[in-house]
């Protein structure tokens, strides 16, 4: 019988797909990860123009503490992460019609800012905070039903506090949160607001191409710039990969890190065990896309060192404006996030960089391409000047992405940032599971089940590989 | 009037559970603990309970959900839902 090329072939090079690839390889799986794109990360890279350093979607990392997820697989992986990131205390400020409100990694002194400014709600900021972050995980499932809007609900009765608590789950779900689920709500508090703002030293990429590194060192093999074009199949399973100029790479297990819709209606498509999942991803709603405008500008952010943390500007406290504004893309909230001010050995010829970015929906190609990015990018620039006085006068570089542009880079479908949208009915729906119908065919990364964002895709990769290591007998 | 519970209630259950933790269902004995034995995670703890539901038509009611820390605790929610479901 004819031996198989790889013991696991990874679609993709996103992080799922590099942190499983990672696990496997640890265990002495003879791995191969084929990515379409010239470098390793999927959304979780970087890019430069003229010499300036942009962070493409993922702006920075979180759940590094000590007992982190995301520092537990580093520490597994023997990843050393130590002088490896600039670590930004506040992580995250939250700019108001009236204030500014940071997330510290000292919860207490956190609360106490959400205090300061709310001291009709005082009591309940205490209590909500403290749940968010230490509660046992069998309270935070029993939130399973709700959405989030339901749960801030329960605690509190000021609307401005329930807009700023909203818009964050807004910009890092993807999603109103009045569709995402509680859960997803209290695990991106704790996994990334409680302890965000870890930035890896030379930018985003650097964190990808750590993963990457150690996966080769561990002894697996990437072939980037690579397109697949089929999952091969026989005797009813997954055994291999046809790349798109026809060459067939066998294997025994098959992972795909890619967009659902290329797994199952181009990769599979005519396999009859997968028809269920098929069905499925017709009725199954995706997240919104990210709308980003990145800037070199010649101020100086030495200037304005609140920019070494995410800046999430909040234009009204009317929160259905805010969700109405964003289907038209005359949006009321978005994000400052600056890699330079985070990193200042990313400062070139004195050409700081900056991105703003907000949530959209997909739209299509005219749309983009007539006005609608033009007028977006002017607005975003003209609410940025709360912020950053006279931006316009400073900008010398100006490129846009649109949710064609994340498309076009991973072929998420409608550009969608955070993979399927994590609505309480979607969110762990077992037909999205990592194991599929298909024997030998894995899934990992944010169109499975789970939630999205670094750790948890990072997460999901591991519990695939843990998959396949047991069905090995490596465990 | 329909059957409470499925003769082959045991089986069927352990099928169901250990298809998603991609356990062998003879792994599942009454006492093992899913977290800490089984690697069950929160994400996956409500994988099972929503296979659960759409495997034998019942509704599992969110405070349940910790409780099925075993396969003792989870034949017992299912049996009490199915007897809800049929009353």
């Amino acid at each position: 019988m004819k031996k198989d090329e790889y013991d696991v072939i990874i679609i993709g090079a996103g992080i799922g797909g590099l942190v499983c690839g990672c696990y496997l390889a640890k265990a002495g799986l003879k791995t191969l990860i084929v990515e379409k794109n010239a470098k390793p990360g999927g959304y979780c890279t970087s890019f430069k123009r003229k010499g300036v350093n942009f962070d493409a979607c993922v702006h920075v990392l979180s759940s590094l503490r000590k007992r982190g997820r995301l520092n537990k697989f580093c520490e597994e992986l023997g990843i050393e992460t130590r002088n490896k990131f600039k670590v930004h205390d506040p992580s995250d400020i939250v700019v108001t019609p009236e204030f500014k409100i940071n997330f510290f990694h000292d919860l207490d002194k956190t609360i106490q800012e959400f205090q300061k400014y709310f001291p009709n709600q005082k009591k309940e900021i205490d209590i909500f905070f403290r749940f968010m972050a230490f509660s046992p995980i069998s309270l935070i499932l029993q939130q399973r039903s709700k959405t989030f809007e339901e749960m801030l609900s329960g605690y509190f009765t000021d609307s401005r506090l329930k807009t700023i608590l909203s818009v964050l789950i807004l910009s890092l779900a993807g999603l109103p949160a009045t569709e995402v689920s509680a859960f997803v709500g209290c695990f991106i508090y704790r996994e990334f607001l409680f302890d965000g703002g870890y930035y890896p030293i030379g930018g985003i990429q650097s964190f990808s191409d750590l993963l990457a590194n150690r996966f080769e060192a561990l002894g697996g093999i990437i072939i980037l710039s690579t397109l697949v074009k089929k999952i091969s199949i026989a005797n009813g399973k997954a055994d291999g990969v046809i790349l798109a100029d026809g060459k067939l790479i066998s294997s025994k297990y098959v992972v795909s890190a890619c967009d659902a819709r290329q797994t199952f209606f181009e990769f599979t498509n005519g396999e009859v065990s997968l028809e269920r999942i098929k069905n499925k991803i017709n009725i199954f709603l995706p997240s919104l896309s990210v709308f980003s405008l990145y800037l070199g500008i010649t101020k100086n952010l030495n200037e304005i060192p609140e920019l070494k943390a995410n800046v999430w500007v909040i234009a009204t406290y009317d929160i259905q404006k805010i969700y109405h504004s964003l289907i038209n893309c005359q949006n009321e909230h978005f994000a400052i996030t600056s890699s330079s001010a985070k990193d200042r050995s990313l400062l070139i010829n004195d050409t700081e960089s900056i991105c703003l970015c907000t949530n959209v929906p997909f739209k299509d190609t005219s749309y983009w391409d007539g006005a609608a990015k033009e007028l977006l990018a002017d607005r975003l620039i003209r609410m940025s000047k709360v912020f950053i006085p006279e931006l316009e006068k400073h900008i010398i570089l100006k490129i846009i992405a649109t949710p064609i542009t994340l498309y076009k880079w991973t072929y998420n479908y409608r550009g969608a940032a955070y993979g399927w949208a994590s609505t309480p009915k979607q969110f762990g729906d077992p037909d999205l599971s990592q194991k599929t119908p298909l024997d030998n065919l894995f899934l990992t990364g944010h169109w499975t089940n789970q939630s999205s964002g670094i750790t948890s895709v990072a997460n999901c990769g591991y519990d695939t590989a843990i998959l396949i290591l047991r069905e090995e007998g490596k465990l | 009037m329909a059957k409470t519970i499925p003769d082959n209630l045991e089986q069927e259950l352990k099928q169901v559970i250990a298809n998603v933790i991609g356990r062998e269902p003879e792994e599942l004995k009454p006492e093992t603990d899913f977290w800490k034995d089984l690697g069950v995670d929160s994400i996956k703890a409500i994988e099972i309970t929503v296979a659960i539901e759409r495997h034998f038509k019942i509704a599992v009611r969110d405070e349940e959900i910790p409780k099925i820390t075993n396969f003792g605790q989870a034949m017992k929610v299912v049996k009490e839902a199915l007897d809800k479901k049929n009353k």
